[in-house]
């Protein structure tokens, strides 16, 4: 009786045992949990059913109308949709690349030439426009493209007469827009990449340098596939970074001039905030989760294969 | 065990945190809210503010518009609050910015139902018939005719017909404008020898006075015109428009749009050239180099500019210090076929609608502040442009009253008064019916876009009116 009283114990003991853990890591985690619910997992649904239907915001909670799949289907014949879904992706597309492509060569390069006690001071001033608001440095960019601010001034200097208006301009908006964005990233690719550089294995420059490969066969055949891992995370943030664009967007040409430089989260914000159509809005947004959806599956898969 | 204890201590403490943080109210009160927001004498106290048996609390009315409190409504705040303190109403006023943000901001307060009392509405017809429909303002009709008020005799039937919705009144319209003039430098036309067209002028006598009033090049030019094309373009399609009558945009009873009109064609036509010359600033320049009414009219930079609503910007020598003479001339038209309107007196338009909150506590106390303001109240607006539409206003005064205060910087005060006469002076109202619809908004924006893409050389004239008519029109099918 006594044996079996103890043996009763020892297993409430463990029971105890293993509830305790549990409970200390769920009393921790529930204030991000009820954050997470309240703020993300609960308004995303809310948007995926606003989405199907007519809500416009002025009308209050719950003055709508089911409308189906109307939203979903009336975004293909929208020219404004389609253009801020093209603009959204040739800015992907170009930012993306050019970004990660500058990043890696000026981290080599900073890692090789730059003296060591020099190194982190670089870095570090490199990462400065990323930790600038972009409200303030969108502002900046916006006086150095103006007819007279300094990018103007020097085309005009080096002998074109009439240089292009940048952020006016149906051609030149976009671009100009992708520049600063390539600029103001650039320096945090460049902290993640020189990360990287420093915990490369030696031994393989060593053996390189054996075979006798120049600096570019180097850099090639021995950095860039060594470096594969972090290009691969950087892509997958770039991508997602790119697809939400919107502060650059709004300060320095609010989509203009025409549709030039509409991309899909201003379009959502006009579509919300300026004519009030959610239902519409949402819709487009839920078209927005969907391509960030496939990215992220794209690069939970190539995990789980590494 | 210790630790887990400490653990588990911590992470309520951080979770009760977060919940005081969700309650916080953004410090605004303290206490248990009051009505509406609004601030009665005793707090405590919950009962109405009109149940007779308990004495008349004070009711402070909050009070939105866009104007700055310096242009007019703090001296306008603060005689109701002398005149009224003995009713127990007060008023308080706060400013928003009129523009897609800032309605943004008032919009969601009032769906919120926050404690607004009474808001303006500007935009016309189009931003007033959406908080209509979304049930954010409260229905005048009786309670003005309770008060012996009659829209129609006191402000003109055809300045409030627009307002009516199926005969009900939800705003009043308070202040009368005609956006077809511009604000031109006297200075700069008397000194190129061009007397002021205060009684109309036509596009070609326009544009040989947008010869002589250009001057200079790169940073030191001197344009003859702004067209405000980045801001609204109302004025510019009230300008344009206003030879084809009060319903310039629509025709056949709103069943399609008037863009095929000949009289866009050449107001267009004339944009075009008078940009394509030099003489006005391209859409591009105002965009790019962030063109305003201050930061060129007032700056000497450009000898005329549309924007009436800047009346108070141009008599305000604190804040934008000149020393030149501000005149109002109307917008040219085509040719002296249509000088009989050159006034465009048919363009006269009401706004500034002033809106009661639906959910507002004190309707009645509301409605006693705007029979006020309507009928008279408004009067210290009025040196800032803000003509009162009240048949009983006396129009006489405002020209002293635009002027005073700045007679010792300019001889003569910082408007020409007889221009500023001959702006009062046209007419208030029209006999035809305004034609609207639920699609203006939209029809505006077509407009924009098609007008963008002409200026941009994106299109040609012909072909951005062309489907500027067949996308309105689809519209309105």
């Amino acid at each position: 009786m006594a044996q079996q009283h103890t043996t009763q114990q020892l297993r409430a003991s463990a029971r105890q045992q293993r509830a305790h853990p549990n409970l200390v890591a769920g009393t921790f985690l529930l204030p991000s949990l009820v954050g997470l619910v309240c703020f993300s997992v609960i308004p995303m649904l809310f948007s995926l059913f606003i989405s199907f239907t007519d809500w416009n915001f002025l009308k209050g909670i719950g003055n709508w109308n089911v409308v189906g799949l109307k939203n979903f289907i009336d975004l293909w014949s929208d020219e404004w949709f389609t253009a801020s879904l093209v603009n959204t992706i040739i800015f992907t597309v170009v930012t993306v690349p050019i970004g990660l492509f500058l990043a890696v060569v000026l981290a080599v390069l900073i890692d090789t030439f730059c003296a060591k006690k020099l190194q982190g001071l670089v870095r570090i001033t490199m990462y400065m426009p990323k930790i600038c608001n972009i409200v303030a440095s969108s502002a900046v960019w916006v006086m150095l493209y103006s007819s007279y601010g300094p990018f103007t001034q020097l085309m005009r200097s080096l002998g074109w007469d009439d240089p292009p208006r940048f952020l006016v301009s149906y051609t030149w908006a976009l671009p100009a827009v992708m520049l600063m964005c390539i600029w103001s990233s650039l320096g945090y690719q460049v902290f993640i990449y020189s990360a990287s550089l420093t915990a490369l294995p030696k031994d393989l420059y060593e053996a390189a340098d054996l075979d006798g490969v120049n600096g570019i066969q180097r850099f090639f055949y021995v950095t860039l596939p060594q470096l594969k891992p972090t290009t691969f995370f950087l892509t997958i943030t770039g991508i997602i970074s790119s697809f939400k664009v919107f502060g650059q967007i709004n300060v320095m040409t609010q989509g203009g001039p025409g549709t030039s430089t509409y991309t899909l989260v201003y379009y959502i914000y006009k579509q919300a905030f300026s004519y009030y159509n959610m239902g519409y809005a949402s819709a487009v947004a839920m078209i927005l989760f969907l391509l960030l959806l496939c990215v992220t599956v794209f690069q939970w898969k190539h995990n789980k294969e590494d | 065990m210790k630790k887990k204890w400490i653990a588990l201590f911590l992470a309520l403490v951080m979770t009760l945190s977060l919940a005081a943080c969700g309650g916080n109210n953004g410090g605004q009160q303290d206490t248990p809210s009051t009505p509406a927001g609004n601030t009665p004498s005793t707090p405590s106290d919950e009962t109405p503010a009109t149940t007779p048996e308990t004495p008349k609390e004070t009711v402070t009315l909050k009070m939105w518009g866009g104007v700055q409190g310096e242009y007019g409504y703090d001296a306008l705040v603060e005689n109701f609050n002398k005149e009224f303190a003995d009713k127990g109403i007060q008023v308080e006023y706060t400013r928003y910015v009129n523009n897609a943000d800032g309605n943004l901001q008032l919009d969601t307060y009032l769906s919120a139902g926050s404690d607004i009392d009474i808001f303006m509405c500007y935009g016309g017809t189009t931003r007033y018939y959406n908080r209509v429909d979304a049930g954010l303002c409260l229905d005048l009709t009786d309670d003005l005719a309770a008060r012996g008020f009659d829209p129609a005799k006191e402000l003109g039937a055809t300045n409030v017909a627009p307002y009516a919705i199926d005969g009900r009144f939800y705003a009043m319209p308070t202040k009368t404008d005609n956006k077809a003039w511009m604000m031109v430098n006297a200075d700069m036309f008397k000194e190129a020898g061009i007397e002021l067209p205060v009684n109309g002028w036509t596009y070609a006598q326009f544009t040989d006075a947008c010869q002589k009033l250009t001057k200079g090049e790169g940073l030191d030019k001197t344009y003859a015109v702004r067209f405000c094309f980045a801001d609204t373009k109302d004025y510019l399609r009230a300008g344009m428009g206003s030879p084809l009558g009060i319903n310039s945009i629509y025709k056949d009873g709103a069943a399609e749009t008037n863009f095929d009109s000949e009289v866009w064609k050449n107001g267009i036509q004339l944009l075009w050239d008078t940009v394509e010359a030099g003489y006005a600033y391209g859409w591009d320049d105002e965009v790019a180099d962030d063109v305003s009414f201050a930061n060129s009219f007032l700056e000497g930079k450009c000898a005329m500019s549309l924007g009436v609503a800047n009346i108070r910007v141009a008599r305000d020598l604190e804040t934008y210090p000149h020393d030149f003479q501000t005149a109002l001339v109307p917008f040219p038209v085509p040719d002296e076929s249509y000088m009989d309107r050159a006034d465009h007196g048919i363009m006269s338009d009401a706004g500034d609608l002033i809106v009661v909150n639906s959910k507002t506590q004190y309707p009645q106390e509301c409605i006693d502040f705007i029979v006020w303001y309507i009928q008279g109240g408004m009067a210290p607006l009025a040196s800032g442009g803000r003509i009162p539409l009240w048949s009983g206003f006396d129009k006489s005064s405002i020209v002293d009253a635009v002027n005073e205060g700045t007679t010792d910087a300019i001889e003569g005060g910082a408007f020409d008064a007889e221009s500023l006469k001959a702006y009062l002076s046209i007419g208030t109202g029209f006999d035809e019916a305004v034609l609207v619809t639920d699609k203006d908004a939209e029809v505006e924006t077509i407009f924009d876009e098609e007008l963008q893409a002409i200026m941009y050389g994106q299109k040609s004239v012909e072909q951005g009116l062309a489907d500027m008519k067949s996308r309105s029109d689809a519209l309105l099918k």
